[in-house]
């Protein structure tokens, strides 16, 4: 059931209708989010509902051990029983058809005769969310931070609340269990806010996202028809695809979040206005970026064993957040790249030279400059994101730096209309610091922009519902 | 950090200020879209979704059986003038042709509500381009099938009934009721005044002939490259929807005892001449030679006539003089073919 269509809308009605109805009585509001989660999910699947039920299940049993057990031993054993399954099951829905390809080719060029093995493995969708949210939460148990989940039914609740069920933000259970666990208010803040982040969302997605991707499409599936410029453009328009559908999304669930009086992570702070690698991913999917800091880099040693670890830290970090993404080597080496930019732009930084440069900020041109760096070496990545081969890696890489006289003016002039208002207004945001700016407005002039972005997702969204980028992860 | 990251704020307000200005947003893009889509229902700004509307409001009109009825689609809208036909023939003639997206089928219930509603023609004339057989149901038939001004569901009672499912059939009653939802590109014309669609028709007469004037040396070579590319590759066939059309049209000219003729409509000569062309066309000419042979009311009148580019607008689109000679060639042919009932002379 994707959030751009009508059957969502019509079931977001229904369950809201009966969600109100069991304000008073927490434990019925509970179940009433279970099952819609249960029947949300379900319908993208409903032979997943039990591999959900299976992490849920061996995740609350395994916090319900540790949490009456003093004994260290007996804990750690119960979280690698936690992490087995969990990262079991996203490893062999989810990898295994790649490690047994990549596998197949290794022993190829070695000279080894081996018959491939495949399976034809369904993905579940949502996966690679829902099984790094329940594994944060069995970590935070083991670690103590928090207390284990008071029943099944509650920790059920806050793995499959279905308005992030599918493509996050990944909720860290100290952040959204006491919220399954405490009556909701809904307050005149959150419902307008929610309105807000709702209309925003299915603009991103269904206005921009969705159009920009057409030229997206069109130059990276035919690539060797295009050069220079027109290149760039394709770029561009998988750049703000990319942000608008995972960003959009994140609206949408946030939005439906505070209209029931939850309060999701902001996942997304204006990426594209970043002037570093490490301001980037400060502000890009950030659930995701901070799971991996907390779970895997800083138990990893983080900064504190020295540069050359710390590099290596980071790179390890960015490779499994690359194929976290995907079963594919492009989305690892686009990890690797991220990860080597964040490694280089540390070692810079720490030169003294630089420093000195850096603490003088450069001024107005100086912020340019670093901005447009940035963001090229944003766009080289997601080169390596969306191709679909080494091949094609290398063919836009040169392509994009090859002169070319004429311009594609008909994908430029689409990439321009469907990212103007887009571009506006994070800009708005970005000069006020504030993502909900627009609920400062005066009554008229919330009017002018409701109708404004209405009419433009009536007159200009896309029609034919289409999955949002971050279901295929 | 060089930059301070933005924040969520969330802003002091209250229940009225959010109600206003929800209740009033929601209000003036009713009333937007409302006048939009009541405007797009009573005159379509999409061509084709027009021409299908005004040719059928164009036989319900009619009080009396139509002697030369002519069906098929934008070749023959363009291409065959009544008048020329009821000048050289006598009786009263019609030209119904409408668009290709809505392929044999639209013939054939054309064809059925005259039966039913005004009684037997004398003949029918089927004038159709040479690809319009292999095409099936697709999202551009249902689009027009929403303008036939019939009641809903009258796909059930008209053969052939397309078999849609729910969702199809809603998507057919959405495009009647709601075409500022599945017109959306008309719809963004008309707020924003940039033009019409492209354009199907110049003029519409009461006769049905709706000429074209105006020559456009780049679209016959753009439109003439697509047909040769089609035909490279083409293998002919006759979808299973259009095959069920023809043979209603066949078993109703037998009841009825009205004579069937189908025609090639007016094509280009370079087009014509090309052997892919031709490959392909043997197809064509093999399925007019079986419907002949089924029954002793359908003719097929084997000569095609051609005509130069600068006598066409598109390759199976001539200009008003050519449509004047076709149209004259058409009844010297329909001439040679004896009548099975009595003339009905006006």
């Amino acid at each position: 059931m994707l959030f751009n269509s009508l059957t969502f809308v019509i079931f977001f009605l229904v369950f809201y209708v009966i969600y109100l109805s069991t304000q008073r009585n927490l434990r019925a509001q509970n179940h009433v989010i279970l099952v819609s989660s249960a029947i949300f999910y379900g319908c993208w699947d409903w032979r997943f509902l039990a591999l959900l039920a299976f992490t849920i299940v061996i995740d609350y049993f395994v916090s319900v051990n540790m949490g009456k057990s003093e004994n260290d031993a007996r804990r750690k054993r119960m979280l690698l029983i936690s992490l087995a399954s969990n990262l079991g099951v996203l490893g062999f829905f989810k990898y295994f058809n790649f490690f047994a390809s990549s596998v197949h080719d290794l022993l190829s060029m070695a000279g080894l005769s081996v018959s491939p093995l495949t399976l034809h493995v369904i993905l579940p969708v949502g996966i690679s969310f829902y099984t790094f949210q329940s594994l944060s939460y069995t970590i935070d148990v083991y670690r103590r931070k928090i207390a284990p989940a008071p029943s099944l039914t509650d920790f059920a609740t806050f793995v499959c609340f279905f308005p992030q069920l599918i493509a996050g933000p990944i909720e860290r259970a100290s952040e959204l269990l006491p919220r399954v666990l405490s009556p909701r208010v809904i307050t005149v803040q959150s419902v307008d806010a929610g309105l807000h982040l709702l209309l925003w969302g299915y603009f991103k997605k269904l206005v921009v996202a969705d159009n920009v991707a057409v030229i997206a499409n069109g130059v990276f599936n035919s690539y060797e028809k295009f050069h220079g410029f027109d290149l760039w453009i394709g770029v561009v328009a998988f750049a703000i695809q990319i942000y608008c559908d995972f960003s959009g999304y994140s609206d949408i669930a946030r939005g439906l979040a505070k209209l029931l009086g939850f309060d999701l992570m902001v996942n997304f702070k204006l990426p594209y206005f970043s002037l570093n690698p490490q301001e980037f991913w400060s502000r890009w999917h950030i659930s995701l970026s901070t799971w991996l800091r907390d779970y895997l880099y800083i138990p990893l040693g983080g900064n504190r064993r020295g540069e050359r670890r710390t590099y290596t830290n980071l790179l390890i970090t960015m490779l499994l957040g690359g194929l976290w993404h995907g079963a594919t080597w492009n989305f690892v080496i686009w990890g690797g790249y991220h990860g080597s930019i964040l490694a280089v732009h540390r070692y810079l930084n720490g030169l003294p030279a630089v420093k000195a440069v850096s603490m003088r900020q450069g001024g107005t041109v100086g912020r340019v400059v670093r901005w447009l760096a940035m963001t090229t070496l944003t766009l080289i990545g997601w080169l390596f994101f969306r191709a679909r081969s080494l091949e094609q890696v290398s063919g836009m890489l040169l392509g994009l730096f090859q002169f070319q006289p004429t311009v594609n003016m008909s994908n430029l002039m689409r990439l321009v209309f469907y990212a103007t208002p887009l571009v506006l207004h994070d800009w708005y945001q970005h000069r006020t610091g504030d993502l909900l700016a627009v609920m400062r407005w005066p009554a008229w002039a919330r009017v002018l922009y409701t109708v404004v972005v209405v009419m433009w997702i009536a007159l200009f969204g896309y029609r034919l519902a289409t999955e949002f980028i971050y279901f295929q992860f | 950090m060089e930059q301070q990251l933005p924040v969520e704020k969330e802003h002091p307000t209250r229940s009225r200020d959010v109600l206003v200005w929800t209740l009033a947003s929601t209000l003036v893009v009713l009333a937007v879209l409302g006048g939009l889509n009541a405007r797009l229902r009573r005159e379509p700004n999409n061509d084709g979704y027009a021409l299908v509307r005004h040719k059928w409001q164009l036989m319900m009109k009619q009080r009396q059986p139509v002697d030369w009825l002519i069906l098929g689609d934008s070749s023959g809208s363009c291409g065959v003038e009544p008048e020329i036909l009821e000048q050289r023939l006598g009786g009263s003639a019609l030209n119904l042709c409408v668009v290709r997206s809505l392929q044999i089928a639209n013939d054939s219930w054309m064809l059925q509500w005259h039966q039913q509603h005004l009684g037997t023609p004398r003949t029918v004339v089927v004038v159709h381009a040479y690809d319009v057989w292999y095409r099936t149901v697709d999202a551009a038939f249902y689009a027009h099938m929403s303008h036939v001004p019939l009641p809903a569901g009258f796909w059930h009672s008209l053969a052939p009934d397309p078999g849609l499912d729910g969702e199809q059939a809603w998507r057919v009653l959405l495009g009647r009721w709601l075409p500022v939802y599945t017109d959306v590109s008309s719809a963004r014309r008309l707020l924003f005044r940039r033009g019409g669609a492209p354009r199907v028709f110049e003029d519409l007469r009461e006769d049905g002939f709706s000429p074209l004037t105006q020559r456009r040396e780049a679209t016959i070579n753009k439109s003439l490259a697509a047909h040769l590319a089609f035909l490279k590759t083409a293998k002919f066939e006759v979808a299973p929807l259009n095959r069920t059309a023809l043979d209603a049209m066949v078993q109703l000219a037998d009841k009825q005892g009205f004579r069937l003729c189908f025609v090639q409509g007016p094509i280009l000569d370079e087009l014509y001449n090309h052997p892919d062309f031709q490959r392909y066309y043997a197809g064509v000419r093999t399925m007019y030679e079986e419907l002949e042979r089924k029954s002793s009311q359908v003719t097929w009148i084997r000569d095609v006539r051609t005509f130069p580019r600068s006598e066409m607008q598109k390759p199976d689109h001539t200009l008003e003089s050519a449509a004047k000679q076709y149209s004259i060639w058409l009844a010297e042919q329909l001439q040679g073919r004896k009548p099975t009932v009595p003339q009905r002379l006006r």
